[in-house]
C-alpha cells in the first residue's frame, strides 16, 4: 500500500465505539492540567484550558460524543487536542468569535488556538483508505454535511450470525462540526445537534 | 424427468420460466416475515440475504426509524425499523432482511422470517388505495385467507431521502 493511500488519524476510544480525526486537523496535544470554568451559550464550550498563562477555549468533544453519538464514557478525558487558528477558515473564525465574546473576560488576551477535550487514551494510528467505508448512498451526502465522513468496523467483526461484537469507528471532520454549527450549537438551538 | 431434461432445464432457465408463464397462473415468489404482530412480504428477488444475531450501530442525525448501521461483510448497511415507522413502536430484534438494491445498502429489522412461498399470480392483488401509507406497498397477496402487504424497498429510501432533506 503506497503512502498516499494511508492517512494518519487520531483514534479516540470509548468503551463501545471509536472516533477518528485526521491528524492534519490537530496541531498538537497536551494533557489537561488546569482549566477554568467559563460560561457561553454553547453547551460544549463551558471551560478554558490554561496554557502558558493564557486561556484557550476548550470544547468538550468527549461530552459531544456522549450526547450526540450515544457513546459511553471514555473513562478519563484529560487530553486536549490543540488547533492553530491559522489553519481555520474565515467562516469558522467568525463563528467562533460569536462564542468568544462571551467566553473571554474584558481585555483578556485571545491566543491563536482552540482546544478539544478528548479521551486520555487517544492514540495516533495509520489508516488505509481502503479500510474506510462511505455511508450507504441514501445517507452519504447528509452524513458528510454533519461532519461524519465515513465509518469502518474493527477487525474481527464481519457482522451477523453470532458475530455481534466489535466496534464501529466514525471518521469525524472537526471543521464541518464547527462550520455547520454542530459542535458549537447554541444551547436553545439544537436542531443541528440530533435529528432524533 | 431424465438427466438430459434436467440439464436442459438447468441450462435454460428462461425457457423454463416461459413455460411457467405461458400457463395462466404465473408463480410469484415472496419472503413472508413478521414484524411484531404484523406480517408483511417482499418479492424474493428483492432480498439478498437473511441475517441473524446482528449488532446495530447507532448513527446520529437520522430519523428514529433508522436504527443505525449493520455491518455486512465490512460494509455499513442502513437498518430500517418498519415497526417504528408504521406502528410507532421500536422493534427489539437482531434479525435482518438484507435488501437487494442496485445502488444502495439497506436492510429491514424484522422479528422473524415466517416462510418463503410461491403463489399463483391470481393471489397477487394490486393496491387500489391512494392514501399515504399505500406508497410503501407494491401489491398484496392472499396467504391462508389473510391479506399480506408486499413492501416496496425503494419507497423506504425515498421516504428517508425526503426526511433528511427537511
Amino acid at each position: 500500500m503506497s503512502a498516499e493511500n494511508i492517512i494518519k488519524v487520531l483514534t479516540i476510544p470509548h468503551s463501545d465505539l471509536e472516533f477518528q480525526i485526521n491528524r492534519e486537523q490537530c496541531t498538537t496535544s497536551v494533557y489537561i492540567a488546569e482549566t477554568e470554568k467559563r460560561k457561553t451559550s454553547c453547551v460544549f464550550l463551558q471551560e478554558g484550558l490554561r496554557l502558558k498563562e493564557k486561556i484557550i477555549p476548550l470544547f468538550n468533544l468527549d461530552l459531544f460524543f456522549q450526547n450526540i453519538f450515544q457513546a459511553q464514557t471514555s473513562g478519563e478525558a484529560h487530553l486536549a487536542l490543540i488547533r492553530d487558528r491559522k489553519t481555520m477558515s474565515a467562516e469558522i473564525l467568525e463563528l467562533l468569535g460569536m462564542h468568544e465574546d462571551a467566553f473571554y473576560l474584558e481585555g483578556e488576551e485571545r491566543p491563536d488556538m482552540i482546544a478539544f477535550r478528548v479521551a486520555s487514551a487517544t492514540i495516533m494510528t495509520d489508516v488505509m483508505l481502503s479500510e474506510l467505508c462511505l455511508h450507504p448512498s441514501v445517507l452519504a451526502a447528509h452524513m458528510e454535511k454533519q461532519g461524519v465522513l465515513a465509518v469502518s468496523f474493527a477487525e474481527g467483526d464481519a457482522g451477523g450470525e453470532g458475530d455481534a461484537g466489535g466496534r464501529m469507528r466514525y471518521m469525524i471532520d472537526l471543521d464541518i462540526l464547527l462550520e455547520k454549527k454542530i459542535l458549537n450549537a447554541l444551547e436553545d438551538n439544537n436542531e443541528n445537534s440530533d435529528c432524533r | 424427468m431424465n438427466n438430459k431434461d434436467l440439464m436442459n432445464k438447468l441450462k435454460n432457465p428462461a425457457e423454463n420460466s416461459s413455460t411457467e408463464s405461458s400457463a395462466d397462473n404465473v408463480m410469484c415468489k415472496y419472503v413472508v416475515f413478521s414484524l411484531g404482530s404484523s406480517t408483511y412480504a417482499l418479492p424474493a428477488a428483492d432480498v439478498k440475504e437473511i441475517s441473524f444475531d446482528n449488532a446495530l450501530y447507532y448513527v446520529p442525525f437520522v430519523p428514529p426509524y433508522v436504527r443505525g448501521y449493520a455491518n455486512r461483510h465490512g460494509q455499513p448497511y442502513t437498518v430500517f425499523d418498519l415497526n417504528l415507522l408504521f406502528h410507532n413502536e421500536k422493534l427489539e430484534s437482531s434479525t435482518l432482511l438484507v435488501l437487494n438494491l442496485l445502488q444502495d445498502q439497506a436492510c429491514l429489522l424484522i422479528s422473524d422470517v415466517d416462510e418463503i412461498i410461491k403463489i399463483p399470480s391470481r393471489d397477487v392483488h394490486k393496491i387500489s388505495s391512494d392514501d399515504d401509507s399505500s406508497r410503501y406497498f407494491l401489491e398484496s397477496i392472499t396467504l391462508k385467507g389473510q391479506e399480506i402487504f408486499v413492501l416496496k424497498g425503494q419507497a423506504l429510501l425515498e421516504r428517508l431521502e425526503r426526511d433528511i432533506e427537511r
